[in-house]
């Protein structure tokens, strides 16, 4: 990978990644600093990494940075957490996308980062295992269970509404 | 024994058939004998369920059970299709529009599909890099520009802490080159021109008059000739002042300073020349100038570089090649005046056998 290959992903899916980060960590800076980390290792390593397969490789880089980030300082702050409050009342701004951004909240950290990798990045079962970790059976078994759980959180929300 | 206190406990278990022949039929013996207690027993045995009623409301489970294990076999498989991961898509999507259940489920399911949420990082640009080392071509520039600017940096701090040396050069004071240069000028016009007085201008501009146009010449040469007598006084009264200007329209310049005192100040030593075209022409050698103007001045300067700089100027200005004494010995003569030599040569172009420099002479053949 050339310079300018380097380059080029750093416009194509530094967004991606941040968003994948930032989503999961809910914070800002945090999410930057492992941005930074995740390019300056992927600048390190270009002539190792082949152009196509940059994307799963910052992919990878960032997840483990932000493992290791969650490991080191306990610290995980959603920006939305529900509170039985809000489940109760019904108020008129309340919208489906806020419902499924609950729900989202409501999994563990590993299923809200497979369902992240799967619905805003699109990989396959293979592709999320490779990034994670995990076998691609480990994948399916816990992308079903959060997507069921997301399910019955959102049948729950519209059976009190 | 069943008994008027007792009765009750007999008459529950009776009714669901929980005691032994022998204690059904002591119960019956006693509601033969308590006449009254036969209505109660009766009421109890109304609560009882036919096996008729029971028939009535048996459930199929078996066929419960096989439609719940379907519809979780089917959700599994819409989840399969919501993440893109099925083989032929096709089949469950004909079993959705088929069935309303379906339908509904797999509506459900779309909905805990994360819908695209642009973020932007904002801080793209301390992302970006260059490539390191791509060009030996550029490597090497960039060695060169470091090395000259390092040598300069040593040159200006050098020339900075060598400034209030003690100065033993062994070229001319601050006014007699000066002084003796405008002399050999004034000799030369002299020389040129005998029939004119340099200290009498107004009696050349009366003969203006009657030498006509062919006189206008000298009378104008006797003008500048009584100027620089007057800079000349001047410079030796100030010797801070020490510009003198003359124009020559002679085709032979000779400006020395062969004077080889030694001097100690640090006053700024007028060396060198300016050189100007002017509109008057004249031949110098093969080439065809304007009027040379050589201008001594005090004009200062820290180096050879900011002299070669000066010698840069556009043709529209004056080229001054200037140095100060303490610097002229400081640096290189060699260096300088060769620098001085090829910037004459740049500026009005001579050949550089054309010009003879030597320090603090220069000879425009």
């Amino acid at each position: 990978m050339t310079a300018k290959n380097y380059n080029d992903c750093v416009t194509s899916y530094a967004d991606n990644v941040y968003r994948f980060i930032y989503k999961s960590l809910g914070h800002e800076e945090d999410a930057k600093d492992i941005i930074q980390l995740s390019f300056e290792k992927l600048w390190i390593h270009r002539e190792e990494v082949e152009e196509e397969k940059a994307k799963s490789y910052l992919f990878t880089v960032a997840y483990r940075c932000m493992i290791d980030h969650i490991r080191k300082s306990k610290r995980m702050i959603y920006k939305e957490s529900i509170s039985e409050d809000r489940m109760s009342t019904v108020d008129n701004s309340y919208t489906t996308k806020r419902v499924i951004e609950e729900s989202l909240a409501t999994l563990n950290d590993q299923q809200k980062q497979l369902v992240m990798l799967k619905d805003y990045e699109g990989y396959s079962y293979e592709e999320i295992g490779e990034i994670t970790g995990l076998n691609p059976s480990q994948v399916k078994v816990y992308l079903h269970r959060a997507r069921l759980s997301m399910r019955n959180y959102i049948v729950k929300y519209e059976n009190i509404l | 024994m069943i008994t008027i206190n007792n009765y009750e406990d007999y008459f529950l278990r009776y009714t669901d058939a929980e005691l032994s022949v022998e204690e059904m039929e002591m119960v019956q013996a006693f509601v033969v004998n308590h006449p009254h207690l036969q209505e109660e027993l009766d009421a109890l045995m109304d609560t009882r369920l036919s096996s008729d009623e029971i028939e009535t409301i048996n459930v199929d489970f078996s066929s419960l059970l096989k439609n719940e294990k379907k519809d979780e076999v089917t959700v599994g498989a819409l989840i399969e299709l919501l993440h893109n991961e099925l083989d032929q898509p096709s089949e469950i999507e004909a079993q959705i529009n088929a069935s309303e259940i379906l339908r509904d489920e797999w509506t459900l399911l779309l909905k805990t599909k994360l819908e695209d949420e642009i973020v932007i990082f904002n801080d793209k640009q301390s992302l970006y890099k260059e490539e390191r080392n791509s060009s030996p071509v550029i490597y090497m520039w960039r060695i060169a520009a470091a090395a000259v600017f390092v040598g300069l940096m040593l040159l200006g701090g050098y020339k900075f802490f060598t400034k209030d040396a003690d100065i033993t050069t062994e070229f001319v004071n601050t006014e007699l080159p000066v002084k003796d240069t405008l002399l050999a000028k004034k000799k030369m016009i002299a020389s040129t021109n005998e029939t004119s007085d340099p200290n009498n201008i107004e009696e050349l501009d009366k003969g203006n008059t009657a030498l006509g146009e062919t006189s206008q010449r000298k009378v104008e040469t006797a003008k500048t000739t009584k100027l620089l007598v007057k800079e000349t006084n001047t410079i030796e009264s100030k010797k801070q002042q020490q510009y003198v200007k003359s124009d020559l329209p002679s085709q032979k310049v000779s400006i020395q300073s062969n004077n080889n005192k030694i001097v100690k100040d640090e006053k700024p030593n007028p060396i060198i020349a300016s050189v100007e075209r002017k509109e008057q022409s004249t031949n110098i050698g093969q080439k065809k100038m304007e009027i040379i103007d050589v201008d001594l001045s005090t004009v200062f300067a820290d180096n050879a570089t900011s002299m070669a700089t000066a010698a840069s100027y556009n043709d529209d200005e004056t080229t001054v090649l200037y140095m100060k004494a303490s610097k002229l010995k400081d640096s290189k003569l060699g260096m300088a005046f060769g620098k001085l030599k090829k910037a004459v040569k740049a500026k009005i172009g001579l050949n550089e056998d054309e010009i003879n420099l030597k320090p603090i002479q220069i000879n425009l053949k």
